[in-house]
């Protein structure tokens, strides 16, 4: 997930562009986020990725923000443990984003919901588990 | 951008409470579940959604 810090750290390194501003285009939030609705409702798909992607975020970022160190203090693990296991899943996501460039996709959208779908199976399969090995908190 | 920023903004903030009651109320491994099973049916319901669209268009 974004992290406001690293992404303030980069804007404020990037240089400034300077770019050609059509006559009479307006600017602000507003202009920008009613440029970007009327953007979104003329490709088809687009808004319901975007909503789904919306949905997902909230079903899923707070369980690795909340979950995460819960699941490390039952396990009795250190400050260390949660550490390790978003670690892990930054590398999981990084080996993921190279992989996937790699791939000629052609149903984007598709592809792009799906994967929220793979994501739910492995989450589901780690609450429905009926036993844990011994060591592994329940 | 901002759309984009406003869309995931919402949820990022309200997610982590929303976790945490779920977590409260049913427990750590359930609220792994549920939280897998709406992910899994949300998917679902999207792509089900999608493809009507798609045939619908064609």
């Amino acid at each position: 997930m974004d992290d406001p810090a690293v992404s303030a750290a980069t804007l404020v390194a990037l240089p400034p562009i300077h770019t050609a501003q059509p006559h009479g285009a307006r600017l602000g939030t507003r202009a920008d986020l009613a440029a970007g609705w009327a953007a979104v409702r003329c490709a088809p798909g687009v808004p319901l990725v975007l909503a789904t992607f919306t949905a997902a975020a909230l079903l899923c970022s707070g369980f690795l923000a909340v979950g995460l160190p819960a699941w490390a203090v039952r396990a009795h693990g250190g400050p260390g443990t949660p550490g390790l296991l978003q670690g892990t899943a930054g590398l999981a996501e990084v080996a993921g984003a190279l992989a996937l460039i790699r791939l000629r996709l052609h149903r984007l959208a598709a592809t792009a919901i799906a994967a929220w779908g793979v994501l739910g199976a492995f989450r589901l399969f780690l609450g429905a588990a009926p036993a844990w090995p011994p060591g592994c908190p329940s | 951008m901002a759309l984009w920023q406003t869309g995931i903004a919402a949820p990022l903030t309200l997610s982590p409470p929303l976790a945490a009651l779920i977590i409260h109320a049913v427990g750590l491994t359930a609220g792994f579940a549920i939280s897998g099973t709406a992910l899994a049916a949300l998917s679902g319901l999207s792509l089900l959604t999608l493809t009507r669209r798609h045939t619908a268009a064609a």
